[in-house]
């Protein structure tokens, strides 16, 4: 349906849909900008006002007419209320660990969109991908998102930032709007887009459009690309994710980088950012504890934080790691690039920094072939959906807690409610108000799930500190499984470091209990010192070669298959076993190309043992390697565990070795 | 401390020190020095070692002694340990079958070099005694024979050194 609005017509508009029962959201003139905040109705638009903006400027100016929305862009667009910045997640009572005591947040009142510009539908079509693409489905996001009423409106005067033209992305508003208006003079072209939108249209006094109005459209729309295509600002998206991942080495990061300022304005004015952290928070005086998330960037120091080092240290790294991703690896992630045009970044960059700028920079000069292996940027994938709420943690009993090392233990954990896990996997748990951190699965006894934990941090230390009977909150599993189906019939040679063996104890413990599917298995395993070895009594009643007395030796590996090896970097009185690093014990012995490799430990570790693997001729295709990053959320929302093309949490933490080509090792991922 | 063990030398050919040539060789042959020298350059060294066994928990070598003999092992598991005063001992590598040991045996020319560590069996072992001098003075006769004996000493060594600095990140963090 399409009719013609008059000014009071939307006046009725935006009454109507608060009447309907619509928080009404829009374009509103506070703290000398364009916002997008709550308003009362239609006088609070911006009316007679437009926006500048260049490369570190943005200023408000009268126009000469009294326009509804002839203005650009603020620096907020709908994310701000999709996804507020700051959000609590759940409540947990302190003293009995109770989730949401009080029960699920009330439900806050539908949004009503008023004035989204074309590149925000396309921003928020990105953002939806983000929350709602799966393997996990947000459900505050997906609520607030399903049930936010749009009303579109052309963009007919675009600003001297705007690029959508060559993103594809505007000015004309095509889909993914309830109903949609273009501001000609003193009226304004109504096109319905969905049922519910009609309903509403039916509910206005409108008049019928004519074809002189629908002409004035085309050609006002037509003159508004023209101009964005008659200036030189523009974003060639044909082959950027390859051009960019070719040039991570290219001198212009480091030009822009001694420009940048570091301080990621460009992440939180951008429309299809989604970077957050999650925090618990516990006021003193308060009974409940909250776990918050709240917008990140990727500019923070935080945000490429793991064991107490950073990974991305140089403003050089950020931003490359900023720039590959919006235009490279969101491809691969989400099956579209993160930009839509809109300038946003480029106005409220303090210095001015314009991407579309940077991107011509390498695109007309790239860099030579590099000698590096190239990263190999996978399509976009799709994920069976997984049902419930992925942020909300059920609680789980701490049945028992085995020391294994000085500041080492296992947590034996009975999860509340039902729990299937593969080897490989990983859960977030967390002692609430101390914090959440991700503990790979090391096993399973019963319906004890077993969780080895290392006191490193605030949130493992109180997790060590947990004595049996004490509750603990869990969320997963999460992540992909080591490939135990593709190994039967296979020689396995696991090799772990440190405690990189716990996340590979329950794959072994498959291998040592099913001679009949794993003919022969090995593990290399190496420690620091004798102190250090994980699990050794348990290593050695796998081996039966290993006699320290015949009650060792564990029924399943009576059949032999299993050699167990370790070796620690520094020996110790007594310790008659391998000392030396792992890598020499994989030198004493015959490493098979055609077996299948399961790595895990320090990344160091790895990279050395890969080096040895390569040395062995071992195809990566028969490598198999557990990562570790910065992970928050786990279910492939906050951005913090991306590894090129992937998100360890929801694409890992176990890689095959190609699916890493290029990436491993490489400096700033 | 582990009690410190003499050097039990027995010979493979009763009516001689000497061990049989053959026995040697084929002890050698299927372990990387002999993978990286050739029959003829085996048999020189097969001529000039003595074969010796070591019970677990004997000391082979002792810090601050000369290191006059090159070792093979042949069998068994030696430890290298570094012994400073006031300080728990630190066992920094240990030696497996193929491995060898006293490399300073090779840097002999111009003055004679000692044991910086204490090698002791954990496992009974076996090990190919090579005299540092006779080696040294085969390589100044034949060259070809000393570029393959250095070479191999060479590839030992830079393993060896590539291990120790991955020991040095002490790369699986503080625990215990």
């Amino acid at each position: 349906m399409t009719a013609r609005l008059s000014r009071d017509g939307l006046d009725r508009l935006l009454s109507l849909l608060k009447e309907r029962g619509h928080r009404l959201i829009g374009p509103t003139i506070r703290d000398g900008a364009i916002v997008y905040d709550e308003i009362d109705g239609a006088k609070a638009l911006p009316i007679g006002w437009t926006d500048e903006q260049a490369p570190g400027r943005y200023r408000l100016r009268r126009r000469d007419d009294d326009a509804y929305f002839g203005y650009v862009l603020g620096p907020q667009g709908p994310r701000n209320h999709l996804t507020p910045p700051i959000e609590t997640l759940v409540q947990i009572r302190r003293s009995s660990l109770e989730i949401d005591p009080a029960g699920p947040p009330p439900r806050a009142r539908p949004l009503a969109l008023i004035g989204v510009r074309a590149c925000e539908l396309a921003a928020m079509g990105i953002q939806d991908r983000v929350w709602t693409g799966g393997p996990f489905v947000d459900p505050r996001y997906a609520d607030r998102r399903q049930r936010a009423f749009i009303v579109a409106v052309d963009c007919l005067d675009p600003g001297a930032l705007c690029f959508c033209a060559s993103t594809g992305t505007g000015p004309e508003v095509r889909e993914g709007f309830d109903l949609r208006l273009t501001e000609l003079g003193d009226e304004f072209l109504l096109e319905v887009g969905s049922p519910r939108g009609l309903e509403v249209a039916q509910a206005l006094e409108t008049a019928t459009a004519t074809d002189a109005l629908d002409k004035a459209r085309r050609r006002a729309l037509l003159a508004a690309e023209e101009t964005m295509q008659g200036r030189s600002r523009g974003l060639d998206l044909d082959g950027l994710p390859e051009l960019l991942f070719a040039n991570l080495e290219h001198p212009r990061w480091q030009e822009v980088a001694e420009r940048c300022l570091g301080c990621g304005n460009c992440t939180q004015v951008c429309p299809t950012c989604f970077c957050h952290r999650v925090e618990d928070q516990a006021p003193l005086h308060e009974e409940h504890a909250e776990r918050v998330r709240s917008w990140d960037s990727c500019f923070t120091a935080e945000h490429s934080r793991i064991h107490g080092a950073q990974f991305r240290p140089q403003t050089r790294e950020r931003y490359r790691q900023w720039a590959t991703h919006k235009l490279g690896s969101w491809v691969s992630q989400f099956g579209t690039s993160g930009c839509v045009g809109c300038g946003r970044c480029i106005a409220w960059c303090p210095v001015g920094i314009d991407l579309t700028e940077e991107i011509a920079a390498i695109r007309s000069a790239p860099a030579e072939a590099a000698a590096t292996e190239r990263i190999v940027l996978p399509p976009a994938r799709t994920y069976p959906k997984v049902a419930g709420d992925p942020m909300r943690p059920q609680l789980a009993e701490v049945v028992a807690v085995r020391p294994e090392l000085a500041d080492t233990v296992t947590l034996h954990v009975e999860p509340a409610g039902p729990f299937r896990h593969q080897p490989g996997q990983f859960c977030m748990l967390s002692v609430p108000e101390v914090g959440e951190v991700p503990i790979s699965i090391s096993g399973q006894e019963g319906s004890a799930i077993l969780h080895t934990v290392r006191a490193v941090g605030a949130a493992s230390r109180a997790l060590c500190e947990l004595h049996a009977g004490d509750r603990v909150a869990l969320r997963g599993p999460f992540g992909s499984a080591w490939p135990l189906e593709q190994a039967k019939g296979r020689n396995v040679v696991v090799i772990a470091g440190g405690l990189g063996l716990a996340p590979l104890r329950g794959a072994l413990r498959e291998l040592v209990a099913h001679p009949e599917n794993y003919p022969s298995v090995r593990l290399l395993y190496g420690a620091r010192s004798p102190a250090d070895v994980l699990y050794g009594p348990e290593l050695l009643s796998w081996d039966r070669s290993i006699r320290f007395g015949p009650e060792t030796v564990s029924t399943a590996a009576l059949a032999g298959h299993v050699k167990v090896h370790v070796t620690v970097d520094r020996g110790a009185p007594g310790w008659t076993g391998h000392v030396g690093v792992v890598t020499a014990l994989m030198r004493r012995k015959t490493m098979s190309p055609h077996a299948l490799y399961l790595l895990c430990g320090p990344e160091v570790m790895m990279r050395f043992v890969l080096a040895e693997l390569d040395k062995a001729g071992v195809p990566p295709e028969n490598v198999w390697l557990s990562m570790e990053r910065n992970m928050k959320c786990a279910a492939g929302f906050c951005g913090r565990c991306q590894y090129g093309p992937y998100f360890i949490c929801k694409d890992g933490p176990v890689f095959r070795r190609d699916q890493l080509a290029g990436i491993f090792g490489r400096e700033g991922f | 401390m582990l009690p410190r063990g003499q050097c039990y030398v027995r010979s493979m050919n009763s009516s001689s020190m000497e061990p049989d040539t053959n026995v040697v060789l084929e002890a050698l042959l299927p372990l990387p020095l002999g993978a990286a020298l050739g029959q003829r350059h085996l048999e020189q060294i097969a001529r000039i070692g003595t074969l010796v066994d070591h019970p677990a928990e004997t000391t082979l070598c002792e810090r601050g002694t000369p290191a006059e003999t090159l070792q093979v092992l042949l069998s068994g598991r030696v430890s290298l340990t570094l012994e400073v005063p006031g300080r728990e001992p630190a066992t920094m590598v240990a030696l497996s079958r193929g491995d060898v040991l006293g490399w300073s045996a090779l840097c002999g020319w111009a003055a004679t070099s000692t044991w910086t560590m204490t090698a002791r069996a954990t496992k009974a072992c076996r090990c190919l005694l090579i005299p540092g001098a006779a080696l040294r003075a085969l390589c100044d006769r034949d060259h070809e024979f000393g570029f393959q004996v250095m070479r191999f000493a060479f590839e030992v060594l830079a393993l060896r050194l590539e291990d120790c600095r991955l020991q040095q990140l002490d790369m699986y963090g503080e625990s215990a």
